[in-house]
């Protein structure tokens, strides 16, 4: 190990919490922030330029916990998740019409 | 490898499988860093008739954290779009690809830059360059008989003094992939092996493959915390993290009929900041997790760093070789340090990579130390302060660095009373000599001006006939 002394250092280390999630409170349940790729949680400006979704694009909705009514729906690179227990109800209604392809 | 087919779900998504990252100061313009991220693991150059490309469906990013939260405060965005000239012909290319507009190349990609700044806060979007136009694949003689205009063409400078490249390059990364996941048999020293053979000096089975390579230099001052130009290497301002990934959109409905539709947010499917960190340090069953977090939440993963796999296992594969390694039992403070925290001051003279106490895999670049006239592969190990980990360049081997520190190499940084088994100094996967000039056919993988990484290999000519 040329060029390097070997005096004793302490790794300046420390485990630290992780960050918060992004939740708030929402109308009905909970919902999910806007989010840009590895930054979690924080707020954007600008419209021109942005990398933002496209609202002509189809709305997905993923039934994420039944027991919980809890819904995702996408739109663009946005997600809401929020509880609509009425609503998976009435799609466990139809759920098992679906006819195999 | 480095990051190549790294994790299990991964390595069933090339397209999106981010195998190095790369920073360090130009060597031939030293008032800027270039910052490489690769991805497509061994390209076979003959890999037809659907040439290899980036993913629309992928979002690729390359990360800058210049105040040691580990929290990108420069982010550059790349998307990319294929066009199809002639929807009814099956062939990539329809005659000689001659230029980068050639009517006879018929599937072309396009991408666009998008530069993210901010803090903590709010953020600053902005779009530096859109429609920059990718090479072709390297093909052979007859489809691609002057691959490096079609390359040099497709170096774009962009306002402000950047120059971006993003296409398919020579794979720089080196390893002897055949023997080191043999039960980690080292050819070199093979003979020492727990199933013993004869010595040999090692296989560059990466050698003639090819990866697709985005490539940004951009000048110092905008990636420091307060966009002034490094000139202290003690200069906590100096040091940048760094660190790649790729993104998937959340949700894919398959139509069955190439109408698919994706929606949702962008979900992080692969990282990279230091080379080998999740593949060698993580354990398998949260490879997947790690890909998917950002590096703010590496500090789970300490207890794989303090006490990596691999150093427990080198004294077993090695019998022999590593009494003192595997003897002791404390955390390594050195590995810690290397890849989670950087080396503070006071520990190699006139260096530091420090960022602070937040752990977090990154490439670590101090931007103030210039770039060697006289580079060692082997980079601050063997005495070059320009070469990895103080960033990584294109040609460090990282390899051997990385298994010489693990084998405790590096534990007298923090530990004077640790003396080295002897064989830490001299593991290595592949004989080289130290130097890069001392080694010409690794030397002929790598270019002296941007994008730094060689032309690709041709599938014409590879394997040679």
């Amino acid at each position: 190990m040329s060029g390097v002394t070997r005096r004793k250092f302490l790794a300046q280390v420390s485990l630290g919490a992780a960050a918060a999630g992004g939740l708030a409170g929402g109308l009905v349940g909970l919902v999910a922030a806007p989010r840009l790729p590895g930054l979690p949680g924080r707020t954007r400006k600008a419209s021109a330029t942005q990398v933002g979704g496209n609202d002509q694009e189809s709305v997905v909705a993923h039934v994420r916990d039944i027991a919980t009514g809890e819904v995702a729906v996408m739109v663009g690179t946005r997600e809401l998740v929020y509880r609509d227990p009425d609503l998976v109800a009435h799609l466990m209604g139809v759920a098992p019409h679906a006819v195999r392809r | 490898m480095s990051s190549h087919r790294e994790a299990p779900a991964i390595s069933k998504d090339p397209v999106a499988d981010n195998t190095d990252s790369y920073a360090f100061v130009s060597p031939d313009r030293d008032d800027t860093v270039t910052l490489v991220a690769n991805y497509l693991p061994l390209e076979a150059p003959a890999g037809g008739p659907n040439f290899f490309e980036f993913g629309d469906d992928v979002l690729y990013a390359i990360y800058v954290d210049n105040d040691g939260d580990a929290e990108a405060d420069v982010t550059y965005l790349f998307r990319f779009r294929t066009e199809v000239r002639n929807p009814n012909t099956f062939l990539y290319n329809t005659g000689p690809i001659t230029s980068l507009d050639s009517p006879n190349w018929n599937r072309r990609q396009f991408y666009s830059i998008t530069q993210v700044k901010g803090g903590t806060d709010e953020q600053d979007e902005t779009i530096l360059a859109s429609n920059l136009t990718s090479p072709p694949c390297n093909i052979g003689p007859r489809s691609t008989p002057n691959y490096p205009a079609l390359a040099a063409a497709a170096v774009h400078e962009l306002p402000g003094g950047k120059k971006v490249f993003a296409g398919q390059r020579r794979e720089g990364f080196y390893v002897d992939l055949g023997s080191i996941f043999d039960l980690g048999a080292l050819r070199p020293f093979q003979e020492l092996h727990l199933i013993p053979m004869a010595a040999a000096p090692g296989v560059d089975a990466t050698k003639d493959v090819n990866v697709h390579t985005i490539a940004i230099q951009v000048p110092k001052r905008e990636l420091t915390r307060d966009g002034s130009t490094p000139a202290d290497p003690q200069d906590p301002r100096s040091v940048i993290g760094v660190w790649a990934a790729a993104f998937r959109r959340k949700a894919r409905i398959r139509d069955g009929e190439a109408h698919d539709v994706e929606s949702g947010p962008w979900i992080q499917v692969s990282r990279l900041g230091n080379p080998l960190f999740n593949e060698v340090i993580v354990p398998m069953a949260k490879k997947d997790r790690w890909n998917a977090l950002p590096p703010s939440s590496d500090s789970q993963f300490a207890q794989y760093v303090a006490h990596p796999e691999l150093a427990r296992l080198l004294p077993v594969l090695y019998p022999a070789a590593f009494p003192h390694l595997a003897a002791y039992t404390k955390a390594r403070a050195d590995l810690l340090a290397i890849l989670l925290t950087g080396i503070p001051s006071g520990i190699i003279p006139g260096f530091q990579n420090f960022t602070g106490a937040q752990q977090a895999d990154m490439l670590r670049l101090n931007m103030a130390v210039p770039p060697s006239a006289s580079p060692s592969i082997n980079g601050i190990l063997g005495g070059d302060l320009a070469g990895f980990p103080n960033g990584r360049r294109v040609f460090d081997d990282t390899v051997t660095i990385e298994i010489r520190a693990v084998a405790g190499l590096t534990i007298p940084l923090v530990d004077t009373s640790y003396v080295p088994d002897a064989a830490a100094g001299l593991v290595t996967d592949i004989v080289h000599a130290p130097s890069l000039a001392g080694n010409p056919d690794l030397a002929d993988r790598y270019q002296s001006s941007f994008p730094y990484l060689g032309l690709p290999r041709d599938g014409f000519h590879t394997p040679p006939a």
